[in-house]
C-alpha cells in the first residue's frame, strides 16, 4: 500500500500544484497573456496543432534530424572511443584535437557551420552530431580503459585469443560505460536540436519555439517546450529500458 | 611550503573570479540586443525622466556616434526639436535602443525595457494581438517598400520558377507579410519554403544557393540591387497594398506616467516632417550617415512622399487594416482587435 | 613425528626450478627489492605452500611463474626449459575470484576452452561443475553466488583446462572464516582426483601448513626464502594435533622474535591462527 504512495501519487502533486498555480495566475490575469497564456489558449493551439498535423510534422522533423545526427555519433564515438580506448597511440593522436573541439559549445560552431555547409539539413545534423559525439566518445574510452586489468589476465592466462578477449571480455566489460555515454550523447542530441534549429529551419519543435517568438505566440512557444520536453523523458526512458535488459547482469546493486 | 603556497594561490585565483563576475554583472545589460547610448545634449541634468526610444537597425553596421534613427523621428533628434520639447514636459534624458528586427523589440517593450518602439507594422500587430500592454500613436512611414531579389547564379528569373524552391525573409516583419502576401495571391504559398534569415547574413546565403530569394526592407533592398543582385519584385511597384508601414507605439504605462507626451511627439514629429522637406539634401546626408548606406540608396528608400505630416494619415490605416486582415486569415493573429481601440491619438 | 628442515626431494628433474631469482624497481632514490635471489625447485605433483606477511613478495613470485611478469633477472625452468611468458599448462586462481559477470557459471567455466570442440567442452564442463560442488548452477550468473560459490567456479575455470601446475594466490583470503576451511578441505579433496603441482600463496600459517607438503617461509624487505619447512605430517591432517601445532609455532617464531608459545602450549586450547 504504502509502495503504491510512494510511488504513483508523490510524483504527481508538484506537476498538479503548477497546473493549477498556472490557472489561477492566468485566470486572474495576474500575470500579461503575453507572458504566460493561459491554459485554455495553450489547449485550443495544441488542438489545433494536432488537428492540422504540425504537431506531428515538428516533431517528425526534429525527431528525424536528431536520429541523423545521434546515428552518426554513434557510429564514430564507438569506433574512435574503441580504437582510442584500446592503442594509447591512438589516443594521443587524435585526443588533442577532438579536446579542442569539443570545449567549443556547439553554439560557438554554429556561424562557421553556416559558412561551410550553408543553411539546410547538412548543418542541423553536424550540430547534432557534434553535441552527441563527444559524451558517447569519452564514455566508451572510459569503459574500455576501465577494463579491470584481472579480467585482461585471465583471458591472457587461458590462452583466449585476442579476438574473442575483445569481444567477450573488453566490450562486455565496457559496456555500462557505453551506454551511460549513449543515454547522455541522446540527450544531448535532443538539446541540440533546438539550436540546430535556429539555423533558417521551416520546421521541427525548435523552430516552432524561434517562429513563436517573432510571431509573439508564446502559446506555441510553450507547446513546443513542453513537446520537447515528453519526448526527451520518452527516448530517455527507451534507452533506460533497453539498457537495463541488456546489462540485466549487473542488477542487484540497486535493490 | 608547497602546500601553504598552494592554498594561497587557490585563494588568490578564487578572489579575483570573484571581483571579476561582481564587475561584468554590473555592465550586463538584461537585453542582449539592446545598445544603451546616452545621446546628451549639452546642460543634461540627470534629474528628470528618461525617454527609452527602441528603434530597428536592420543593416548589421552598428551604431557609433549617433543612434541610427532615420525619417522624421530621427531628424528631430538630429535637430535637437525632440529634445527641446522633452525637456519642458520633464523628460531629460533620452536612451536608445537598437534591434536587429521588429521581434526582439517586442520582447524588450515587453519586460518593460523600453518606453516608445518605431518598428514595422507586422510585428506590432503581432504583439498587439497577443495581449501587449501598447498604444498605437502615430505612422513613421507609409508605403515601405520591400525588394525581392534573386542570385545571379542559383537563383530564378520569375515569381513561378520559385515553387519547390526556398525564399527567406526576417521572420514576423512587415517583409514577412508582404512575402506571404505575395506568395498566397500566386498561389505558391504551399509550394514555397520559407526560412527565417536576418537581412545581414541573405547574401552569403543567396550565393551558395541555400535561398533562391531574398525580401529584403529598406537600404538593405536597394543596397543588394546595386550590388548586383537581380530585383524579382519590387512591392510599390504593382503590388502597393503589400507595402508596409512604419509605426510608433508606446507602452501604456509609459503614457499614463506622461500624459503631455502624446502631444509633444505629435507636434514634434509634424514640425520635423515640414523642416526636412525643407532641407531635403541635408535630410537624406543625415540619414546617410547615421544608417552608413549610400545616398542613393537611401534616397531610394526614403521617397518623401511616405513621410506625412499627419499622424494617422488615411492610406496608413488602410495598409495597417489591410496587413491585420491577413494576419488573421492566415491564423497569426489569433484575437482579433479593432485598430481605433489601439490608436491614441492626440486630440 | 620428526620435523625435517631443508630437505629436498632427490629426484633428476624438478618441474619448477627457479634459480637466482631477483626483481627490483627503483623509486626515486631507493631501489627496493622485491625479491632477492629466490632460488627454488618443486617437483612435480607436490603441493607448495608459501606463507609471509604483506610485502614479502610471495604474490609477485607468483605472478613471474604464471608469466604475467616478466621483468626480472635470473631463470625459471619449467620442464627443463626456460620460461618468461605465458606458458599453456598453467593455471592461476586469484583472491578475488575474477569471474565474468555477463556470463553463466556454465559460460565462465567454459571460456578458457575456445579450442576444444564443442560436444567435448559440454562434457568436460559438466563434470568440472560436479566435481567442484556447484551441480544445478549452471545457469547462474556470478552476481547471484556466494563468495565461496564463486571461488569453487573460479577453481573450475581453471581445472577445466587440466593444467600441469595451479598457482592459487590467497585463494580464501577473501572469504569468511569457516567458508575458508570449507574451501581448505575441498581443496584437497580436488587435489585427491588429479595429481597436479599446485603452489599456494597466503598469510595464513594454518592453512599453509594444513595444506603444503613443503612451507616455504618468506620474509621481506628484501623478499627472500628464510626458511624451507617440510611437513610430513599424513592427510587429513589434525590442526590440533602436537605435531601440528608444533610446526605451525616454529613458523610463527620466525615472524615473532618474543618466544610466545612453549610455556603457552601447555595449557593447550587451539589457536586458530
Amino acid at each position: 500500500m504504502k509502495k503504491t504512495y510512494e510511488y504513483y501519487i508523490l510524483p504527481v502533486v508538484l506537476p498538479l500544484l503548477l497546473v493549477f498555480l498556472w490557472i489561477y495566475l492566468t485566470e486572474r490575469e495576474l500575470i500579461a497573456p503575453y507572458l504566460i497564456p493561459s491554459p485554455k489558449t495553450v489547449i485550443h493551439t495544441i488542438v489545433q496543432f494536432i488537428e492540422d498535423g504540425t504537431l506531428l510534422q515538428d516533431s517528425w522533423a526534429s525527431v528525424k534530424r536528431m536520429l541523423q545526427g545521434f546515428s552518426l555519433a554513434v557510429f564514430f564515438g564507438l569506433l574512435f572511443g574503441v580504437l582510442m580506448g584500446l592503442f594509447a597511440r591512438v589516443d594521443q593522436f587524435f585526443a588533442g584535437i577532438l579536446n579542442a573541439i569539443r570545449v567549443i559549445p556547439p553554439l560557438a560552431w554554429i556561424p562557421i557551420i553556416i559558412l561551410w555547409f550553408g543553411i539546410g539539413e547538412t548543418s542541423k545534423v553536424i550540430i547534432i552530431f557534434k553535441s552527441a559525439f563527444f559524451p558517447i566518445l569519452l564514455n566508451t574510452i572510459q569503459g574500455i580503459e576501465g577494463v579491470p586489468k584481472g579480467f585482461l589476465e585471465v583471458s591472457k592466462l587461458m590462452g583466449v585469443s585476442k579476438r574473442r578477449t575483445l569481444f567477450n571480455v573488453i566490450f562486455p566489460a565496457a559496456l555500462p560505460s557505453i551506454f551511460v555515454g549513449l543515454r547522455l550523447g541522446l540527450g544531448a542530441a535532443w538539446m541540440a536540436v533546438v539550436a540546430a534549429e535556429l539555423i533558417a529551419s521551416d520546421s521541427g519543435l525548435g523552430y516552432r519555439i524561434t517562429q513563436g517568438r517573432e510571431l509573439s505566440q508564446p502559446d506555441a512557444m510553450i507547446i513546443g517546450m513542453i513537446m520537447i520536453g515528453i519526448i526527451g523523458v520518452a527516448m530517455d526512458a527507451v534507452i533506460k529500458f533497453i539498457q537495463q535488459r541488456i546489462l540485466s547482469w549487473q542488477a542487484g546493486i540497486k535493490s | 611550503m608547497g602546500k601553504s603556497s598552494k592554498k594561497k594561490s587557490f585563494i588568490f585565483f578564487i578572489a579575483i573570479f570573484a571581483l571579476l563576475t561582481a564587475c561584468s554583472s554590473n555592465n550586463t545589460s538584461t537585453n542582449k540586443n539592446a545598445e544603451t547610448e546616452n545621446h546628451s545634449n549639452a546642460g543634461v541634468e540627470e534629474k528628470g525622466k528618461t525617454l527609452r526610444l527602441g528603434y530597428i537597425n536592420s543593416t548589421g553596421n552598428k551604431d557609433k556616434d549617433k543612434p541610427a534613427v532615420s525619417g522624421a523621428e530621427g531628424w528631430a533628434l538630429n535637430k535637437g526639436f525632440l529634445q527641446e520639447e522633452l525637456k519642458k514636459i520633464g523628460i531629460t534624458n533620452i536612451e536608445y535602443f537598437s534591434f536587429p528586427n521588429g521581434p526582439n523589440l517586442n520582447e524588450a517593450m515587453a519586460s518593460g525595457e523600453i518606453d516608445v518602439g518605431i518598428l514595422g507594422d507586422t510585428p506590432a500587430l503581432l504583439a498587439r494581438s497577443s495581449g501587449q500592454k501598447t498604444r498605437l500613436i502615430g505612422f513613421a512611414n507609409i508605403f515601405q517598400d520591400i525588394w525581392l531579389v534573386t542570385n545571379k547564379k542559383n537563383g530564378v528569373s520569375s515569381l513561378e520558377e520559385l515553387k519547390g524552391k526556398t525564399v527567406a525573409t526576417s521572420n514576423g516583419s512587415y517583409m514577412f507579410r508582404y512575402l506571404t502576401g505575395l506568395l498566397e495571391e500566386n498561389n505558391l504559398l504551399e509550394d514555397v519554403k520559407i526560412v527565417h534569415l536576418l537581412p545581414p547574413e541573405a547574401a552569403a546565403a543567396l550565393e551558395r544557393g541555400d535561398i533562391q530569394a531574398y525580401a529584403f526592407p529598406t537600404y538593405m533592398g536597394p543596397k543588394h540591387v546595386k550590388l548586383g543582385f537581380p530585383l524579382l519584385h519590387q512591392a510599390s511597384k504593382t503590388t502597393p497594398h503589400l507595402t508596409g508601414t512604419s509605426v510608433t507605439i508606446a507602452s501604456e504605462k509609459f503614457l499614463e506616467q506622461n500624459p503631455e507626451f502624446l502631444s509633444v511627439w505629435t507636434d514634434t514629429r509634424e514640425r520635423a516632417v515640414k523642416d526636412l522637406k525643407e532641407h531635403q539634401e541635408e535630410f537624406y546626408q543625415y540619414v546617410a550617415e547615421v544608417t552608413k548606406q549610400d545616398l542613393d540608396v537611401v534616397k531610394e528608400s526614403l521617397p518623401l512622399n511616405n513621410i506625412r505630416e499627419e499622424n494617422f494619415p488615411k492610406e496608413g490605416l488602410e495598409l495597417l487594416e489591410g496587413t491585420k486582415k491577413f494576419l488573421v486569415k492566415q491564423g497569426l493573429i489569433k484575437k482579433d482587435f479593432a485598430i481605433k481601440d489601439w490608436m491614441l491619438k492626440d486630440q | 613425528m620428526p620435523i625435517k628442515e631443508n630437505v629436498q626431494f632427490q629426484v633428476a628433474k624438478p618441474k619448477i626450478k627457479i634459480t637466482n631469482l631477483s626483481k627490483s624497481f627503483n623509486q626515486g632514490k631507493n631501489t627496493l627489492n622485491v625479491l632477492d635471489d629466490i632460488n627454488l625447485e618443486v617437483q612435480e605433483g607436490e603441493f607448495l605452500t608459501i606463507v609471509g606477511s604483506s610485502g614479502c613478495g610471495k604474490s609477485t613470485l607468483l605472478r613471474i611463474i604464471a608469466g604475467l611478469d616478466s621483468s626480472f633477472e635470473g631463470t625459471i625452468a619449467i620442464d627443463n626449459q626456460n620460461i618468461k611468458g605465458i606458458r599453456a599448462d598453467i593455471g592461476m586462481v586469484f583472491q578475488d575470484h575474477r569471474l565474468f559477470p555477463w556470463m553463466t557459471v556454465k559460460q565462465n567455466i567454459a571460456f578458457g576452452l575456445e579450442k576444444v570442440p564443442a560436444s567435448e567442452r559440454e562434457k568436460l564442463v559438466n563434470e568440472y561443475i560436479e566435481l567442484v560442488g556447484l551441480k544445478g548452477f549452471e545457469k547462474a550468473r556470478p552476481g547471484e553466488l556466494s563468495g565461496g560459490m564463486s571461488q569453487r567456479v573460479a577453481l573450475a575455470r581453471t581445472l577445466v583446462k587440466k593444467p600441469s601446475i595451479i598457482l592459487l594466490d590467497e585463494p580464501f583470503g577473501a572469504l569468511d572464516a569457516l567458508t575458508r576451511i570449507q574451501m581448505q578441505y575441498e581443496i584437497l579433496r580436488i587435489r585427491e582426483q588429479a595429481n597436479v603441482t599446485m603452489i599456494l600463496v597466503t598469510h595464513d600459517i594454518d592453512e599453509a601448513v594444513l595444506l603444503g607438503d613443503r612451507v616455504i617461509v618468506m620474509s621481506k624487505k628484501p623478499g627472500r626464502i628464510q626458511k624451507t619447512i617440510s611437513v610430513y605430517l599424513s592427510r587429513p591432517r589434525d590442526r590440533n594435533s602436537r605435531d601440528f601445532v608444533k610446526i605451525r609455532e616454529k613458523i610463527l617464531n620466525l615472524f615473532f622474535d618474543t618466544n610466545v608459545s612453549l610455556n603457552k602450549s601447555q595449557e593447550k586450547i587451539s589457536l586458530e591462527g
